[in-house]
C-alpha cells in the first residue's frame, strides 16, 4: 500500500517533528511542563560605604561574570553622581570582571550599591567552566616548600584517580586533625578557609590541574553577609566541579554565586577611608515559564525569536484561540470514531465551541436552545411562502440576527449580565444550524434532529472545557508545536479499524446471541 | 439498561463496525471515480438501461426551474409518479404520489397536495435541498412501482425493499425493510420500519428485528414476519449481482422492489450502505467479507450466476 507508507511517514514526521521541539525547548531550555512553575530568584545586593575626602574618589569593585550553574538576570546599580564604567579582563571567558566608579569632588559618607539578579540555570552554561591558564598566576615557591608540595602530591595522587578525587584526598589532608609536616609548611599556621583555599589551588595547579579560585555567596534564604566565601574550581570531563576548601567532599547544598574571581583585592577605594561592604541576599520567585523565555531570548535562541512569544499580547490571544481549533478536531475525530457521538458535520461543535467561548457556557447553551427554537418556528413559517432555498436561508440569517439583537437589548434592559455579546460568526453558525435542523426534522423526524443537536452540544462542551483548561493552554502557549502531534494523532486515528463504543452498545445483543460462522 | 458487549465478543460474533467498513472497505475497495454511478440516480439509471437492468420507468427529467412551465398539465397524463432527487440519499426528498383527485395529488397516506406544493418540492430539490453536499440537483419523475401483493399485510404505507448487499459481486448478506407507522411509511431502521433477514438461497425470512430489537410479528399489522418469502428471489438475486459490473465498485448495496407487472427492479445503489443488515440477519459480516477477500484473482472472476452459486454454498446452512 504506497498510500499507507506515504502516511506513516508523514505521521511519523510530525510526532518526530513535534515531540523534538517539545522535547528540546523543556530539556535544554528549561520550559516548565505545568503551568505555574515557580523557580527561586535571588537578588543578590553589595553596598559599598567609605568617607570620602574631598579629593577625586575612584572605587573598584570586583563584579560577578557569566556564571555556570546560574543564570544572571539582571545587572544593575545605583550611585550618585558618579561615572561608571565595567570591564572584563577578558570577555566571554568568564574570568575577572571588575567595576569602577569614579567622581572629582566628594566628599563626606558615600554609598554605592551593585546588584545582581539570578536564578538557577536549566543547563549549565559553558562559560566559567574551562578557564584560561594563562591567567592564572601561579604563587611562587621555595625549594623547601617545592619539596613539601611533591610530597603532598605524591601522596595525594596515590590515593586518587581523578581531579575531583585529587581534590577530596588533598583537602582531607589539610583539614585532617593532626596534619603533616608538609601541609604545616605550605598552610603555614593559617588553617581559614581562605589560606586553604590558596594553598589547594597552588598545589593543583603545580600538580598540572587548572583550578582558580571564586570568591562567592551560598544562596539559600535571604540572608546577608560581611564577607565571601572561597572555593576552589575546576573542570572534569567538561563539568564545573566546586570544593569547599574546608569539607572534602565536592559541591554545595545550594547554588553559589560566583561574586568574585581570582584571589585579586575585591575591593579598592581610591580617595577614601573607611571601605566596607556587605553582601544582602533576597529570595524571591518568579513563573519558570518567563524565566525560560527570558534566558532564551537572552541567549539569542532562534526557536524563540520567531515564535509566538515575539509577538504583541493581544496577537498572542488571538494566536491563541486559533490554536484551539486543531485541539478540538481532535476531540470531534476522537468522539467520532473511537465512540461513535453523532454530530451535525465536523465543524460545527469546534464553532459552537468558539461561539460559546465568547459568551459563556450556560448562557451561551441557553441563549443558543432559545434561537434555535424561535429560528426553527420562522423558518417553517418562512417556508410556507413558498421561497426558494437561497433566499429562505439569506431571511433566516437576518431574523435570527433580529433575534439576537433583540435579546441582547432585553437582557441588557432587565440587567442580566453575561448576554450574547453578538460577535460576527455565531449568527452565520446560527443560520445553517437552524436550517440543516429543520431539515433534519422534516426528514428524519424530530427525535434524529434531537440525537444531533445533542450530540454536537455535548461535544462542543468537551472542547469548551478543553478550552478553558489551564493545562490545555499553556501547552498551547508554550509548546505551540503541540499542534503537529495532534495533526499526527488525527491521521493515526483516521487508520482505526475498531468497534465505536456506540457499536459495542448497539450490536450487544447480536453479540452475545451469534456464534460465529 | 445498558448493556454494553466487549470489543472481543463483537470480533467473535464476526461483526463488522463503521470504522472497519469505512476504511477496509469502502476506501480500499471503492474507487472515488465510479462514485457518480451509485450517488447520482439518473446516471445509475441510465447505466443500468445499457447493462439491460430493469428500473423503474424515468417520465420526465428536470433540470431547471423554467421546465416547471406546463408540467401541470404533463403530469395530469399520470396516475401515480414518484418525484426524485437525482443526488439525494437515505430516502431524502422522495414524493411519492398514488394517485389525483380533483386536481390534488395523494400520497400514499392520504394526504392531499395542491400542485403549488409539487412545485415547491422541486424547487427545493433543484436548489439542492436534499442533495449531497448542497449542490445543484435534478428532479426524476419516475413511474410508481405497482407493488405485488406478495408483501400485503407485512408492511405498512411504504416502499418494501430488499436490500443485498454485494462485495466484488458477491451476493454477501440480504434483508428486507418493512416500513411502520413508526416509520411514518419510510424504510428506515433508525426510525422504525422493521428489518428482514432474508436467506440467500431460499429469499425466506431469517430473523426481524425493530429498533434493535427481535420481533416475531409486524407491529401494525400482526403478521407473522417467519411467514415472509421473497418472490422471483432468484431474479432478485441475479439482477442485485449485476449491478457490480454496472457500477464496477465493490462494495454497495443494492436495494431491489418488486412490481406485480414487471417483476424485479433496482430501485437504487448505495455506495456506503449500513450495518444494521447485520442485526436483521443476526450475523457478522467480517467472516463473509473476509472469504471473499482471500480468493484468488482467477476465483473471482465468476459470471453473476457463478457468484450466486457460490456465496449460497458458503455461507447458507445447506
Amino acid at each position: 500500500m504506497k498510500s499507507k507508507t506515504q502516511l506513516i511517514v508523514i505521521i511519523s514526521i510530525l510526532f518526530a517533528i513535534g515531540g523534538g521541539l517539545i522535547f528540546y525547548k523543556h530539556m535544554f531550555l528549561g520550559f516548565p511542563l505545568i503551568p505555574n512553575e515557580e523557580e527561586n530568584v535571588w537578588s543578590v545586593e553589595a553596598k559599598i560605604t567609605f568617607k570620602a575626602e574631598g579629593k577625586p574618589a575612584k572605587v573598584t569593585l570586583a563584579v560577578p561574570g557569566p556564571q555556570t550553574i546560574l543564570n544572571i538576570l539582571d545587572e544593575s546599580h545605583a550611585s550618585a553622581g558618579y561615572g561608571f564604567l565595567r570591564s572584563d579582563d577578558k570577555p566571554g571567558q568568564g574570568i575577572a570582571r571588575r567595576a569602577v566608579w569614579s567622581q572629582r569632588d566628594v566628599n563626606g559618607k558615600q554609598t554605592i550599591y551593585y546588584r545582581v539578579v539570578v536564578h538557577k540555570a536549566f543547563v549549565e552554561n559553558k562559560a566559567g567552566v574551562i578557564p584560561d591558564f594563562s591567567y592564572i598566576t601561579l604563587p611562587e615557591y621555595n625549594n623547601l616548600q617545592e619539596t613539601a608540595i611533591k610530597n603532598i602530591i605524591k601522596i595525594v595522587s596515590k590515593k586518587s584517580a581523578d581531579k575531583t578525587s585529587f581534590a577530596g584526598a588533598l583537602l582531607k589532608l589539610f583539614n585532617s586533625k593532626s596534619p603533616s609536616q608538609d601541609v604545616l609548611l605550605i598552610l603555614g599556621r593559617d588553617f581559614s578557609s581562605d589560606s586553604k583555599a590558596k594553598a589547594a589551588a597552588g598545589i593543583m595547579n603545580y600538580a598540572g590541574i587548572r583550578t582558580y579560585l571564586i570568591y562567592g555567596l551560598e544562596l539559600h534564604g535571604s540572608k546577608t553577609f560581611t564577607r565571601l566565601t572561597p572555593y576552589i574550581v575546576f573542570a572534569e570531563n567538561e563539568k564545573y566541579v566546586i570544593f569547599n576548601p574546608m569539607k572534602t567532599q565536592p559541591g554545595t547544598d545550594v547554588p553559589v554565586l560566583a561574586w568574585q574571581r581570582g584571589n585579586n583585592q575585591l575591593l579598592k577605594v581610591e580617595g577614601g577611608v573607611n571601605p566596607n561592604i556587605t553582601f544582602s541576599v533576597v529570595k524571591s520567585s518568579r513563573a519558570t515559564l518567563g524565566l525560560a523565555q527570558d534566558a532564551a531570548q537572552n541567549k539569542g535562541e532562534a526557536l524563540i525569536d520567531f515564535s509566538i512569544y515575539s509577538l504583541p499580547l493581544e496577537q498572542e490571544a488571538a494566536f491563541l484561540m486559533l490554536l484551539m481549533v486543531p485541539v478540538g478536531a481532535l476531540v470531534v475525530v476522537i468522539m467520532r470514531s473511537l465512540i461513535g457521538i453523532p454530530t451535525s458535520g465536523t465543524f460545527m461543535p469546534i464553532l459552537l465551541a468558539l461561539a460559546f467561548a465568547s459568551t459563556d457556557l450556560l448562557p451561551g447553551i441557553i441563549m443558543f436552545s432559545i434561537i434555535i427554537t424561535l429560528g426553527l418556528v420562522m423558518r417553517t413559517y418562512l417556508s410556507k411562502l413558498d421561497l426558494l432555498l437561497v433566499p429562505r436561508i439569506s431571511a433566516v440569517v437576518v431574523v435570527v440576527i433580529i433575534i439576537m439583537a433583540g435579546v441582547t437589548i432585553l437582557s441588557h434592559k432587565l440587567g442580566i449580565t453575561g448576554g450574547l455579546r453578538a460577535a460576527f460568526f455565531p449568527v452565520i453558525i446560527l443560520s445553517w444550524t437552524v436550517e440543516r435542523l429543520s431539515i433534519i426534522c422534516e426528514e428524519d423526524g424530530g427525535t434524529e434532529a434531537v440525537r444531533l443537536m445533542t450530540g454536537s452540544i455535548f461535544v462542543s462542551i468537551i472542547i469548551y472545557t478543553l478550552m478553558n483548561s489551564e493545562v490545555v493552554r499553556f501547552w498551547l502557549y508554550s509548546y505551540s508545536e503541540v499542534v503537529l502531534i495532534i495533526l499526527g494523532c488525527i491521521l493515526l486515528l483516521g487508520q482505526y479499524t475498531g468497534y465505536r463504543l456506540s457499536e459495542l452498545l448497539r450490536f450487544a445483543p447480536l453479540a452475545k446471541t451469534v456464534k460465529g460462522e | 439498561m445498558f448493556e454494553f458487549a466487549t470489543p472481543s465478543q463483537l470480533k467473535r460474533a464476526g461483526i463488522l463496525g463503521m470504522n472497519n467498513r469505512n476504511i477496509s472497505y469502502i476506501a480500499r475497495y471503492n474507487e472515488r471515480k465510479f462514485y457518480p454511478r451509485v450517488d447520482d440516480k439518473l446516471e445509475t439509471k441510465l447505466l443500468a438501461k445499457e447493462e439491460d437492468i430493469a428500473t423503474p420507468e424515468l417520465l420526465k427529467v428536470i433540470r431547471h426551474p423554467h421546465e416547471l412551465k406546463g408540467l401541470e398539465d404533463e403530469l395530469k397524463k399520470y396516475d401515480n409518479f414518484v418525484l426524485k432527487p437525482s443526488r439525494g440519499s437515505a430516502g431524502k426528498g422522495i414524493l411519492v404520489i398514488t394517485s389525483q383527485k380533483d386536481g390534488l395529488y395523494c400520497k400514499p397516506s392520504g394526504e392531499a397536495l395542491p400542485y403549488n406544493e409539487l412545485k415547491k418540492h422541486i424547487n427545493n430539490t433543484l436548489s439542492g435541498l436534499y442533495s449531497l453536499g448542497g449542490r445543484r440537483d435534478k428532479v426524476l419523475i419516475e413511474r410508481c412501482i405497482n407493488f405485488s401483493n406478495a408483501f400485503d399485510g407485512f408492511s405498512y404505507q411504504g416502499v418494501p425493499d430488499v436490500r443485498v448487499i454485494l462485495f466484488k459481486g458477491f451476493p454477501v448478506m440480504a434483508m428486507m425493510r418493512l416500513s411502520t407507522k413508526a416509520s411514518d411509511g419510510k424504510a428506515n431502521l433508525h426510525q422504525g420500519a422493521v428489518g428482514v433477514g432474508i436467506d440467500l438461497k431460499t429469499g425466506q425470512a431469517i430473523n426481524a428485528v425493530q429498533f434493535n430489537k427481535q420481533i416475531k410479528a409486524h407491529p401494525d399489522t400482526g403478521k407473522l414476519l417467519s411467514e415472509l418469502v421473497v418472490p422471483l428471489w432468484d431474479e432478485v438475486l441475479l439482477l442485485s449481482c449485476q449491478c457490480y459490473e454496472m457500477s464496477e465498485l465493490a462494495y454497495i448495496g443494492a436495494d431491489i422492489v418488486l412490481d406485480a407487472d414487471l417483476g424485479a427492479q433496482l430501485l437504487e445503489l448505495n455506495a456506503r450502505p449500513g450495518l444494521s443488515i447485520q442485526i436483521a440477519n443476526a450475523t457478522g459480516l467480517r467472516t463473509r467479507l473476509s472469504l471473499i477477500e482471500s480468493l484468488t484473482r482467477k476465483q473471482l472472476r465468476k459470471t453473476p450466476e457463478e457468484r450466486i452459486a457460490f456465496s449460497i454454498e458458503s455461507f447458507c446452512q445447506q
